[in-house]
């Protein structure tokens, strides 16, 4: 039973992450119809950025990988939320601003191309060997009774509140929220209402990448029992978006959230229980049990569970 | 001196004849009604510039290597400054691979408009099926011809493809390319854990078999890295030649074997269900067997692929069946031109052979700052480099040139067509 919690509350935090990929994923996709494949690269990108400004445990270190400052690692996040929104917003004005109207598979392999050349120029920059980030928690964990959770977890938990809490709202209540929503309703009858589509793009645009960087940090400071290092590798659990987005239904922000929980929960679970499912579905597992259960819910219902049904008109 | 000049005098003259020519054959592509259209070879100049092609690509690993065909040994200084040695020529032999592979998938996503990002799952099946029905398999003693195996893995991609065709029935676009993840995933899951056929990811089997060709029972040339192969006694190749040819041979065959579908009643069926496929549904085309079809081909092509991919190398990894080689296919067709033969196999010469290109430059790069050479180093190391170029081909080709270097060169065609008028 506790062995059973652990797993559940460290999937929750890995499912928190993984919710804020997928909230960078549905928020592009609502705005341009787009998944940016790129993500991975730029929530690595987030994570080196943060190490940038606030150097490793060991101190600032001016040659190999290069870091400028010391900063408190909460400072370098919000200065790399910040550098990583830029980026994007940059990304949308030079590339995918031109694929407006082509097929979603030039636009898909336009952000591929795009992640491909960030991540080589990473590799110029920071080099392929792994760093410790500069994190305040270390491996200090909280006793709750039996259950040992680690306290990046639980700050994560409440980072991913906090965040899908301010995304919430602003999405309902502000300007800028709303008119995101009417240009994914309907593009021309936002552009007469004085909505200008470029400007929603880019904050789109800016928004995703800017949690990605968020979700990078995190997850190299050691959430979801990962390994508390910034390295190249850290971006491969972005595919890990798609089946939470598929899950939640690829334009509903909240279904992408609890898609993202639900993914880290089976995912973190089948690991923890990794020995006895070895026996029948081999080991290693966890790797392809969200993709499966993707696929399940797609053949039941096959626009998520929240998403808006595609409806076919000749 | 003079002789000199007199060869320089015929080969400028012959050079301007042959262009003169190639317009006024080119104005043949000029389509004026369906069968037309529909030509295998639309100019004389076609079949001549394809037996052309078909001779170069034929004496290349011949002309240029420094092993050279026994008695008949060309020598190397036929053509000097170019070194086909084995190491480009295993380039080569990788370029027909991807070609064969970048084909199937171009049939999926240029003409059907299904997007795949699964293909490697299909390479591994091909792989790892030469490794169970290449040397684990043996009837009454003996080895499967090399034929029957290739074959064997072909039909095994089909068979695989055309049960996940369906599923594409009820996903599209997006959603489509999200699903196929799983098949990469799942491959390289079954991959790592079905030790007793791949070896696991610690102990990669390496006894994937050679490819031998047999003439008739009893007689029969095997590609192996032992020594010299030789055809009769008479000529002598080593493996990265014989892999070559043999490659080359089955790209060859594939392209055809495509072409001649796109032309068929069925490729016209995939483009529609591409363009819009309510509207194809509607007048009359079976959206499941088009679709389980395309996927089934596709897959066919890929498995065929990774079988020979695996011949030549002897041993896989599963780890290295992932998304990002799934990802390098789809590249070639960007580049090489979606919805076109020729273009997949441009696609796949440029990506495959970018990396030593790049790295052949190596004493031009080494003066251009920034540029670090030790690949232990960081900074921009030549794999950086290519992959740098590798990305920003992908974007600039979309960007600029959808129709990718497939499109190119039919657009110069064009404008020779109708020259000296616009198109």
């Amino acid at each position: 039973m506790t062995q059973f919690l652990n797993g559940l509350l460290s999937g929750v935090a890995l499912g928190g992450i993984i919710a804020l990929i997928a909230l960078g994923y549905v928020i592009i996709y609502r705005a341009t119809h787009t998944l940016n494949f790129a993500q991975g690269t730029l929530l690595t990108l987030g994570a080196y950025v943060a190490y940038w400004f606030s150097g490793s445990i060991e101190g600032v270190n001016f040659d190999n990988p290069p870091s400028l400052l010391r900063l408190p690692l909460l400072v370098a996040t919000v200065l790399s939320m910040i550098v990583l929104a830029g980026l994007g917003w940059l990304i949308e004005l030079l590339v995918v601003r031109r694929f407006r109207g082509r097929p979603i598979f030039a636009v898909i392999m336009a952000t591929l191309g795009v992640g491909i050349v960030l991540s080589a120029i990473m590799s110029v920059i920071w080099g392929t060997s792994a760093v410790n980030l500069n994190t305040p928690f270390g491996a200090r964990w909280v006793d709750l009774g039996p259950i040992r959770i680690n306290q990046i977890d639980l700050f994560t938990l409440l980072v991913v509140a906090v965040i899908s809490l301010i995304f919430f709202t602003v999405f309902q209540r502000s300007k800028l929220g709303t008119a995101m929503k009417a240009t994914a309703f309907d593009q021309e009858a936002a552009i007469a209402q004085g909505i200008s589509p470029n400007l929603i793009y880019g904050a789109s645009w800016a928004i995703s990448t800017a949690l990605a960087a968020l979700a990078g940090v995190l997850l190299a400071s050691g959430a979801g029992s990962n390994a508390p290092q910034v390295s190249p590798s850290l971006g491969l659990i972005a595919f890990l978006g798609f089946p939470a987005i598929v899950l939640g239904g690829v334009d509903s922000p909240g279904g992408a959230v609890l898609g993202g929980l639900v993914i880290g929960i089976v995912m973190n679970l089948s690991a923890t229980y990794d020995a006895p499912i070895s026996k029948l579905l081999g080991h290693e597992f966890f790797r392809v049990a969200p993709f499966i259960l993707m696929i399940v819910v797609l053949l039941v219902r096959p626009a998520g569970l929240f998403g808006t049904k595609e409806v076919r008109r000749v | 001196m003079s002789g000199a000049v007199f060869t320089v005098g015929v080969l400028v003259l012959a050079t301007i004849g042959l262009i003169f020519w190639a317009v006024r054959d080119n104005a043949h592509r000029l389509v004026v009604d369906y069968a037309m259209e529909h030509r295998r070879f639309k100019t004389t100049g076609s079949k001549v510039g394809l037996a052309l092609f078909t001779l170069l690509f034929i004496s290349l690993p011949v002309g240029f290597s420094w092993i050279g065909v026994g008695k008949y040994h060309l020598p190397r200084e036929l053509v000097p400054g170019l070194p086909f040695n084995d190491k480009w020529l295993y380039v080569g032999m990788l370029a027909a691979v991807y070609a064969i592979a970048a084909i199937g998938l171009n049939l999926l996503i240029g003409n059907t408009g299904q997007i795949s990002l699964g293909h490697s799952g299909f390479i591994a099946l091909g792989a790892y099926s030469t490794g169970y029905f290449g040397t684990d398999l043996t009837i009454g003693g003996k080895h499967l011809p090399s034929v029957l195996w290739l074959l064997i893995a072909a039909v095994l991609g089909a068979i695989v493809g055309a049960v996940i065709g369906p599923f594409a029935l009820r996903l599209r676009g997006n959603y489509l390319a999200m699903v196929s993840i799983l098949l990469v995933v799942g491959a390289q899951h079954i991959a790592k854990n079905w030790v007793s056929l791949t070896g696991g990811e610690s102990e990669p089997r390496n006894d994937l078999p050679g490819f031998v060709f047999s003439i008739w029972p009893g007689k029969s040339i095997r590609f192996s890295d032992s020594g010299e192969t030789s055809f009769f006694d008479t000529f002598f190749f080593t493996k990265s030649q014989g892999y070559f040819w043999l490659c080359w041979a089955v790209a060859a065959f594939c392209a055809v074997l495509a072409r001649n579908l796109l032309r068929s009643r069925q490729g016209r069926a995939m483009m529609a269900v591409r363009d819009r496929d309510l509207s194809s549904e509607i007048i009359g085309v079976r959206q499941m067997y088009t679709k389980t079809w395309a996927f089934a081909v596709s897959g066919a092509f890929a498995s065929l692929a990774g079988a020979l991919y695996a011949s030549y190398l002897g041993n896989v990894q599963p780890a290295s069946f992932g998304l990002d080689f799934s990802i390098l296919f789809i590249v070639m067709i960007v580049i090489g031109g979606v919805g076109s033969v020729q273009g997949s196999v441009l696609g796949a010469i440029a990506v495959a052979s970018l990396r030593d290109v790049v790295r052949s430059g190596e004493g031009l790069l080494s003066h251009v700052p920034l540029v670090q050479l030790d690949p232990a180093k960081r900074g921009l190391t030549l794999d950086a480099l290519s992959s740098i170029i590798y990305g920003l081909l992908l974007v600039l080709f979309l960007v600029y040139f959808p129709t990718g270097l497939g499109g190119l060169w039919a657009r110069l065609r064009r404008s020779l067509a109708t020259w000296p008028f616009r198109p």
